[in-house]
């Protein structure tokens, strides 16, 4: 089903649920139709959602340090993307599964990030570390 | 992010034990030690589950629970200037409002759950209507975007929307999926576009497996909601046995529980699952990879 065709079907709805709702409280009424359309949002993007936002992504690449894939063992890895050293690059942020944060400098270009490698962020003198006990 | 507006930036995270801990940043840029985030009222800030510290224990249903948090992030849910918690665990998200200032955060003592599903990762204005959205990852390793449909201090959301599904992170050559997906949001190559730049436990079958690779995918997929129904079951059944004996024998219930038929019988069926679980994943080499998706 396209999205033109899901838009002529949410139209009919309310024109059909306007018709039964006039017998009602002409309050309520518009509250209502209020409360339907976001329901028919609902449904239109759970239906059409994925190819409406999914069709604009560029394809999935690792991004690299020292020219090699950033690789986490254990294999969890949170990212951040945050100018941290103001420098006026952005540069990568993560955090690992033993707790710790790495900061991977921007040494590349606005428009094309690269990382040589990382350090890890340290708090009072040790590797800033989030305790899991 | 500056949790309490002292013009430094602060580092947030969740600790396993599920505890929402901060290091606060000062003014030279660097960071004092994590410490423990507490609420209004003085107590740590968890979402019922989690480890006790002092007693050694786990308090509620910690190993699979929907109530442990994983992840934790600030934003302003409430539109009042000031930044709140929202922590992520195994069942969605939850709201700790700031009720306090921005200089001076005092977060609710209730979690309000506020997506049932999915991680919320970052809250960003992803399809430019003016309302920032939800987007977030999963343990089933997908990106999902959960569409603000409420008003600028009214948040509201309907159901997610899978941007990425966990088969797109698949190896080129050899196939797998992801899993355990974290996400952030920015324009990382400055064209104005948003892009996802996407954290995975990245799986890829080892060359010279007998199965194909739809074949390994049907059975993770089976394996996954096994997993899932069998480690409540197992939790659920524990947890009476746990009352019971702790009712009866207090302090010292673990030692006569061990010998209870039913616990037996319990740990038995959660043994064997491990160890089927356990075989499957080894027919892959997991990674730690960061992907990014430029927009186009």
């Amino acid at each position: 089903m396209y999205l033109h065709e899901l838009n002529n079907i949410n139209i009919y709805l309310i024109l059909i649920y306007h018709k039964h709702a006039a017998f009602w409280n002409g309050e309520l009424l518009i509250q209502r139709i209020i409360i339907m359309k976001k329901i028919i949002l609902i449904l239109a993007m759970t239906i059409a959602g994925s190819a409406m936002f999914a069709q604009t992504l560029g394809k999935l690449t690792i991004i690299e340090s020292n020219g090699n894939p950033i690789d986490y063992k254990p294999p969890y890895v949170g990212p951040a993307i945050y100018d941290l050293d103001n420098d006026g690059l952005d540069d990568l942020i993560t955090g690992d599964y033993h707790g710790n944060f790495r900061f991977y400098k921007n040494v590349g270009i606005k428009s094309n990030p690269k990382y040589n490698g990382f350090e890890f962020i340290m708090a009072e003198g040790e590797k800033a570390v989030i305790k899991n006990w | 992010m500056d949790l309490n507006d002292d013009g430094n930036i602060d580092l947030l995270g969740e600790g396993y034990a599920g505890f929402t801990y901060v290091l606060w940043g000062q003014k030279d840029g660097s960071f004092k030690k994590a410490v423990i985030l507490k609420d209004k009222s003085g107590k740590d800030i968890h979402l019922g589950s989690y480890y006790d510290l002092k007693k050694h224990e786990y308090i509620g249903n910690f190993f699979k629970s929907g109530d442990k948090g994983y992840f934790a992030k600030a934003h302003d849910w409430d539109g009042d200037g000031d930044l709140d918690l929202v922590i992520s665990g195994f069942n969605g998200a939850w709201l700790r409002l700031n009720e306090g200032s921005k200089k001076k955060p005092a977060f609710a003592t209730e979690n309000i759950h506020i997506i049932k599903k999915h991680y919320a990762d970052v809250f960003v204005d992803w399809d430019g209507d003016g309302l920032w959205d939800i987007i977030g990852g999963d343990k089933d390793g997908g990106v999902y975007f959960y569409k603000n449909i409420g008003k600028k201090r009214k948040p509201a959301f309907g159901e997610a929307v899978c941007l990425l599904s966990p088969e797109e992170f698949a190896n080129k050559e050899y196939g797998g999926f992801g899993m355990a997906s974290q996400v952030d949001v920015a324009d990382y190559n400055h064209d104005g576009k948003l892009d996802l730049i996407v954290g995975t436990k990245n799986m890829v079958p080892i060359a010279g497996t007998e199965f194909t690779n739809e074949e390994l995918n049907k059975e993770h997929k089976k394996i996954e909601a096994q997993s899932k129904e069998i480690t409540k079951k197992v939790f659920t059944e524990r947890k009476k046995i746990k009352d019971r004996y702790q009712k009866k024998f207090g302090e010292n219930y673990m030692k006569e529980m061990n010998k209870d038929k039913d616990h037996k019988k319990l740990m038995d069926t959660f043994s064997k699952f491990s160890k089927r679980y356990n075989t499957f994943y080894s027919q892959y080499k997991s990674h730690g990879f960061v992907f990014v998706s430029l927009q186009k």
